[in-house]
């Protein structure tokens, strides 16, 4: 029961964070109520981000040591990434709606998080076309190593091309964040939420993957062992 | 230390100049690739007509058409080695290095053969502003420099999957966004009349993306390679 | 006033598929554990 007690404070400190984001903090004039989002929304793209890189490095770490455990990691990071990219998309979306008015404007943000989306999506393409396990592994694991190099690309270009709406006055994430004291409080104390959320979440994938392996080889060798009899 | 170095291209011009014989005889996918591009160029300018494309709207499509083109043949060097089952001999008689910067170079040569041909046609087809030639050109060199760098690698990637097709336009293009867009953007700078200076970022971006792209894919190929 | 509104079914809607993705994974896990125990 002590091993789980990290499991109830994390509900706690979601807990306050929330209760934080909703009273504790103060709106910032242009945004008005909705600045709120921005301490549920930016942590999942910090998460679909961070997702990529523990999958690009579990790529290297495959190439290198050749154990397929490094491919579960990178597979399930994925998995997760898509899942938080997505989520990331929808509520970046409802929030500009409510904003600017139209869903989607392909400014930078937007832009990267979607490029984000079709990375993911075509990391398990690929997946999908390779059948063995052993190629499956080595071919997306290069795949993502491939797509993580040509980040810094990206993050330089894509905010030069279009004018962006987010809303860089009040908040900017990438350079000096212009909060305030209380709003930094918050909006930091839910991205270590988040992360600790996602590193929690891929152990528990990567466990479920692992268990479903034994699981298939005591089938197996049950399998065998009857037939010899 | 002269030798060592000359052995090593040498080993690599084989390989390019046994997949350049082979080309010129059959010439399979040079004609494929010029064919599609041409089909794309005739689809668009056909559906256009003789209106006036802005600045914004020519550029884009000159680069999808490039992006589309590249996606048509730029696997073949692999896929042909998979398909005629000759792959494996390739392995025994050539480094990954070698393979990879021989059909690199292959793929480039053939996506700046298509080039010749079709860009010309392209402003024939179209109607779009007079570029600017020292903005146009650099920028189309250094773009599909980098188009077709990315292209080899990810083309080694799908000859060893299953519906290959769709899924090398589906891998690409993430990969070649940053192509893209300096690549667009530089275009349009070259029919807007800009001046030679502005444009130097996006150059600078194309080449630095080439340079990263080829080193990444030398050292990844290895492992895409070996069965 | 309706702005509030968004930010709570934004918040109803990141908890909601965050706890059921938890939620499915522990199922999950619980349910492969019985069965390597009762193999």
């Amino acid at each position: 029961m002590l091993r789980n007690i990290w499991k109830f404070l994390l509900l706690i400190w979601m807990g306050v964070v929330i209760w934080g984001a909703f009273t504790y903090t103060p709106t910032a004039k242009a945004l008005g109520e909705t600045t709120r989002i921005l301490y549920f929304h930016v942590p999942c793209s910090w998460v679909a981000t961070l997702s990529f890189l523990i999958a690009a490095i579990s790529g290297i770490l495959y190439l290198v040591k050749n154990d397929l455990k490094y491919d579960l990691w990178a597979e399930n990071a994925a998995h997760l990434g898509l899942f938080f990219t997505v989520l990331a998309t929808i509520t970046g979306s409802i929030w500009a709606k409510v904003i600017w008015h139209p869903f989607w404007n392909w400014d930078p943000r937007e832009t990267s998080i979607f490029i984000l989306l079709l990375i993911y999506a075509a990391y398990f393409a690929l997946r999908s076309a390779v059948e063995e396990d052993e190629q499956k592994a080595r071919l997306s694991a290069v795949y993502v190593i491939l797509a993580f190099i040509t980040v810094p690309f990206l993050v330089f270009i894509v905010p030069r091309i279009y004018d962006s709406l987010h809303p860089d006055p009040v908040i900017n994430a990438q350079g000096k964040i212009k909060m305030n004291g209380k709003m930094l409080q918050v909006f930091f104390a839910s991205m270590a939420g988040f992360t600790v959320i996602f590193f929690w979440m891929l152990r528990l994938k990567v466990q479920t993957a692992l268990l479903e392996r034994k699981l298939q080889m005591r089938k197996f060798k049950k399998l065998t062992e009857n037939r010899d009899v | 230390m002269a030798h060592r170095k000359s052995n090593f291209i040498h080993k690599s011009w084989a390989v390019f100049r046994k997949d350049i014989q082979l080309e010129f005889r059959t010439r399979y996918v040079i004609n494929a690739i010029l064919m599609f591009a041409l089909t794309v160029l005739t689809a668009v300018s056909f559906s256009i007509g003789p209106l006036r494309l802005r600045v914004e709207i020519g550029a884009a499509l000159l680069w999808i058409i490039l992006f589309f083109s590249a996606m048509s043949g730029l696997a073949h060097i692999f896929v042909r080695e998979e398909e005629q089952q000759t792959a494996d001999t390739l392995r025994l008689f050539s480094r990954p290095v070698n393979i990879f910067l021989g059909k690199w170079f292959f793929n480039l040569l053939l996506l700046y053969s298509l080039e010749i041909i079709i860009v010309p046609l392209y402003f024939v087809f179209l109607n779009v502003p007079d570029p600017v030639l020292s903005i146009f050109l650099p920028v189309l060199f250094l773009g599909s420099f980098a188009l077709a760098s990315a292209s080899t690698l990810i083309g080694a990637i799908i000859s060893q999957a299953s519906a290959r097709g769709a899924l090398f336009a589906v891998l690409t293009f993430p990969i070649v966004l940053p192509v893209m867009f300096s690549g667009i953007h530089g275009t349009q700078l070259s029919f807007a009349r800009a001046s030679f200076l502005d444009c130097l970022s996006d150059l600078q971006v194309l080449l630095s993306f080439s340079v990263v792209i080829l080193t990444g894919s030398v050292l990844l190929f290895e492992f895409v390679w070996r069965k | 006033m309706s702005d509030i509104y968004v930010v709570l079914s934004v918040n109803l809607l990141i908890w909601f598929s965050l706890f059921g993705y938890l939620f499915a994974l522990d199922r999950k896990v619980q349910k492969l554990k019985k069965m390597l125990e009762n193999d």
